[in-house]
């Protein structure tokens, strides 16, 4: 057997096992994110950057807590949360708000929250939750895959409803990979694949609201409304194009700042990067994000158990999916989907989803040494 | 220890050797592992190309993608008036080709039916207009001017007789209404009507190919716009204008009238919109007047030690001169420009005599129509005579009105060393020479920095600090001029800044016509609780955009020393 530790010395000790430059990156990131937000509304403080700020600091400790407490209180946790997700979602659809035409907000006393996005990590850990507890020769069987596939269908429908086709791209996406990782044979996906083929068009054609295609359209070609839809791509490309590879200065964007560019708080804040601080800036900032998720994937090939691998790798790839997401979407890559760019964008409960995410990784680094019951009911 | 076992036994091929039911297990565990691991590295290999490709597209965009370059859009063959940039070269005026459409009455075949089809395609025009000028019987009439290329080739379609185009160019502004009143507009047929469009017409049409350069910062201008608008909304102004001038240069960085139009579409503009209120609006501005006054009773030998005693009642002519905060002891010159009191400030003018006084104003250039390009320049409004009650009041800024810009000229003097500065609209790079002329002695300059630095952190403008910049003010809470004297409920406030205090570079003059009280004002009106806080929240987002270092704050130290009384 291998030797264990046999206990962790209280709270200190297990804020000393926690990998401090993960933290560390993430709160530069979000530094950034608060200069950008500063600059995006020329300097006025209290327009976002202050806010942006408190939410990051909130976020950080939020995400130490969650990775002090015990690893198998959120193993336990994973249906649970699934579930109370799923009500929350059909929550919006009864009693939701609607904000810019989608509902997608649940108003509760305190604050408006969205349940969708708490929906990415519930998925998450769903999933893992029920590949750790699936013996190996059911993966590939049609327990294997169906039952993660409906894990998956249940909220993506809900959140197509809303609609909101990035979170639901979001959701699919991950839920795909941890099947992926999980071991189901490739022929499956091989043949899952094919079937993708072949519905994506039926999709389009059915599944689709007009504007969502509509969408798609002027995306591939942005001369088919040189005012409406595509405005947004053609000014992020212009106030990309105009910063050049060095940019032009913190605080000395013109295109981006001066609301040439829609939304330049939120989903195109990297317009604002881009324009000041130009191509090397762009790649700096990408940088950051792959440093996070390279030191989120070496913790979770340290990882013993199943649970702990695949839902680390699920929440890795949730949020490198709204960085690529994102950025392609800026780029002009694809189609405007409605996608922050996390830890940067202005916005609430993005941020406090992306870093509680954090600290459930935290937390099963912290807790590695710990077992996990498999094969155990449904409640642990 | 798995794999060591599991390679040895694969090597001898022995498996039928060993119990098979022990060891499928075994396998299937290391196959999941192995696999696990593959499937990982595939994984991860997979986001690193996705990496890799938004990596590339970034690289595109930024670099190598053909997105439009700051101006120069536009072929030059038909640049026929040359574009205006701010002073980065941000592109605020340019020359596009569009066509107009025409038509030749005799050639059309059935009006009725063109006309009904015109009208389609062009919903915004009248059919019966159009059907008229289609029956007219002229070779030429125009239909509707500067079409989009869109609605050009919409109307191409309908493939009727008679309708033609010609190429015409138009001009536009791409900044829309945030400079609109500096800016100006063109006409039809592209004759500059109205601000730099008309001031720099010769120049603009002689030399089509390369573009004018003003001294407008469209960054200071988008921040001065904000924040007056905003108030204007929260105190219900009437209208609102606004100044930033550079005080070493005289170059105006930014220059705002509200309520604005866009110069795109001109003519669908009110006058009253239009109306420029910064150069061509005057008015009694109150006491943003009196560090002018204060400058005169220095430069006239007064001492600011000692003390006046605005305590006593002062009539003049049986007008009794009032003050807003009532002083019971006897004041010096800093307390007085810091509590704003008339009656002070009436008495330093009263010693200095009219005409000192009138020289003096005069010296600053505020006889006359501010000398700025545009010619929306306004001459003030003087008194017609000139006896003790006018050098009093004239001495707190009521009975002269002068333009926004007139004042912010004639304080920038104050501030500078004591240099009267020639406003411009034209970028002046470094190093040329500016037209200026000494009006005070730089001790009294000096002196007046360190009086209107007091009256931020002691006086009226305290709701405009910010802090670490040394920003230097005065509050003017006028009232208006009405029949039968002044209305006390219509106010004109107004806001002086400037800042840094060491040496000052930069000064803001803001003003309100007839703010109201807002939630938060405590029921006041006054200049200090709205024009102050925006020219403060100006300052803060100009200091932030020009990246000015703070300075150490020695104003607040100055009134102990050069006597001024708390």
């Amino acid at each position: 057997m291998i030797t264990r530790r046999s206990e962790y010395g209280g709270l200190r000790g297990k804020l000393f096992e926690i990998d401090w430059l993960l933290p560390t990156l993430i709160f530069m990131t979000g530094l950034l994110g608060v200069a950008m937000i500063y600059a995006s509304t020329k300097g006025v403080w209290d327009a976002g950057a202050q806010q942006h700020l408190t939410r990051l600091i909130m976020g950080l400790s939020l995400m130490i807590l969650i990775a002090v407490i015990d690893f198998r209180f959120w193993f336990g946790m994973a249906y649970p949360a699934y579930l109370a997700s799923l009500l929350l979602l059909i929550g919006v659809e009864v009693f939701g708000v609607s904000v810019n035409g989608s509902q997608r907000w649940l108003d509760i006393y305190v604050t408006r929250i969205q349940p969708s996005e708490i929906m990415k990590l519930a998925v998450v850990l769903a999933l893992a939750r029920f590949y750790h507890d699936l013996p190996d020769w059911r993966i590939s069987k049609p327990t294997g895959v169906l039952g993660a596939l409906i894990i998956i269908a249940l909220p993506a429908l809900l959140v197509l409803r809303q609609p909101d086709l990035g979170t639901t791209l979001l959701i699919i996406a991950p839920g795909l990979m941890i099947i992926f990782l999980a071991g189901v044979r490739w022929r499956i996906i091989g043949s899952g694949l094919i079937a993708a083929a072949i519905a994506v068009p039926l999709f389009y054609k059915f599944g689709l609201k007009d504007y969502q295609r509509e969408r798609i359209w002027t995306f591939l070609d942005p001369s088919r409304d040189p005012s409406g839809a595509s405005y947004h791509i053609t000014q992020s490309k212009i106030a990309l194009g105009s910063g050049g590879v060095n940019g032009k200065g913190f605080m000395k964007g013109t295109q981006a700042n001066l609301d040439y560019v829609p939304e330049n708080r939120t989903d195109f804040i990297f317009t604002v990067i881009g324009e000041q601080f130009g191509l090397l800036g762009g790649i700096g900032m990408m940088a950051l994000y792959m440093g996070i998720a390279a030191i989120c994937m070496i913790i979770a090939a340290r990882m013993k158990n199943v649970f702990s691998k695949l839902m680390i790798a699920g929440i890795t790839a949730t949020f490198m999916l709204y960085v690529y997401i994102n950025l392609a979407m800026v780029t002009g890559l694809a189609p405007v989907v409605g996608v922050p760019l996390p830890l940067i964008s202005y916005g609430g409960t993005v941020m406090l989803v992306v870093l509680a995410g954090f600290g459930l990784i935290l937390s099963a680094h912290v807790h590695r040494n710990s077992d996990l019951p498999r094969g155990a009911g449904l409640l642990l | 220890m798995n794999d060591s076992k599991n390679n040895a036994r694969m090597a001898r091929g022995l498996s039928e050797f060993i119990p098979a039911r022990q060891l499928v297990v075994e396998d299937l565990e290391f196959k999941a592992v192995r696999e696990g691991r593959t499937r990982i590295i595939i994984g991860v290999l997979v986001f690193f190309g996705v990496f890799l490709i938004i990596l590339g597209r970034l690289a595109e965009v930024a670099v190598w993608h053909d997105a439009p370059p700051p101006y120069d859009s536009v072929q030059a063959d038909i640049k026929t008036r040359a574009d205006i940039l701010d002073r980065n070269g941000v592109l605020l005026a340019t020359t596009l080709e569009t066509f107009s459409l025409h038509a030749n009455s005799k050639l059309v075949s059935d009006a009725d039916h063109t006309a009904e089809l015109i009208v389609t395609v062009l919903p915004y025009l009248n059919y019966d207009k159009v059907y008229k000028r289609l029956t007219s019987g002229k070779d030429f009439v125009w239909i509707k001017r500067n079409l989009t290329p869109k609605e050009r080739q919409a109307v191409f379609e309908l493939g009727q007789p008679g309708l033609f185009f010609r190429v015409e160019p138009r001009r536009v502004y791409p900044s829309g209404r945030t400079a609109a009143h500096v800016l100006g507009w063109t006409d039809v047929d592209m004759n500059g009507a109205a601000g730099a469009e008309r001031a720099f017409e010769t120049e603009l049409m002689e030399k089509p190919g390369s573009p004018k350069k003003l001294s407008i910062d469209i960054r200071f201008q988008n921040v001065l716009t904000e924040e007056l608008q905003w108030g204007m909304g929260r105190f219900k102004a009437s209208g609102a204008a606004g100044v930033i001038l550079d005080v070493q240069s005289g170059e105006i960085l930014s220059l705002v009238s509200l309520p604005d139009f866009d110069p795109n579409s001109y003519a669908a503009a009110s006058p009253q919109t239009k109306f420029n209120r910064a150069t061509m609006g005057t008015y009694e501005l109150g006491s943003t007047f009196k560090p002018l006054t204060m400058a005169l009773a220095l430069e006239t030998g007064a001492d600011p030690n000692t003390l006046m005693p605005v305590q006593n009642p002062l009539v003049i002519r049986r007008k009794s001169i009032r003050d807003d905060h009532k002083s019971s002891t006897p004041l010096a010159m800093f307390k007085i420009l810091s509590d704003s009191s008339n009656r002070g400030t009436a008495m330093y003018a009263l010693n200095a005599g009219d005409v000192a006084q009138q020289d003096f104003l005069r010296k600053f250039g505020l006889f006359d129509r501010v000398p700025i390009e545009l010619a929306e320049s306004a001459a003030p409004q003087l008194p017609r005579e000139w006896q003790d009650l006018t050098t009093a009041t004239v001495s707190f800024g009521h009975g002269i009105a002068v333009s926004p810009l007139a004042l912010a000229t004639a304080l920038s003097a104050l501030l500078n060393g004591g240099e009267l500065i020639v406003p411009t609209l034209q970028y002046r790079s470094v190093g040329q020479v500016q037209p200026r002329s000494r009006v005070i002695k730089p001790e009294t300059s000096d002196m007046m920095r360190d009086m209107m630095r007091y009256v931020v952190t002691d006086g009226t403008g305290r709701n405009a600090d910010v802090p670490g910049f040394g920003l230097m003010g005065k509050t003017g809470t006028a009232e208006k001029p009405g029949r039968g004297g002044y209305q006390e409920r219509k106010l004109v406030t107004s806001f002086v800044a400037a800042f840094p205090h060491s040496q000052p570079k930069y000064l803001i003059f803001v003003t309100y016509d007839e703010p109201k009280a807002a939630p938060g004002t405590y029921g006041y009106a006054t200049a200090g609780w709205n024009a102050a806080p925006t020219a403060g929240q100006v300052a803060e987002r100009v200091i932030t955009l020009t990246g000015m270092p703070p300075e150490r704050q020695l104003a607040e130290l100055l009134p102990t020393t050069t006597g001024g009384q708390r």
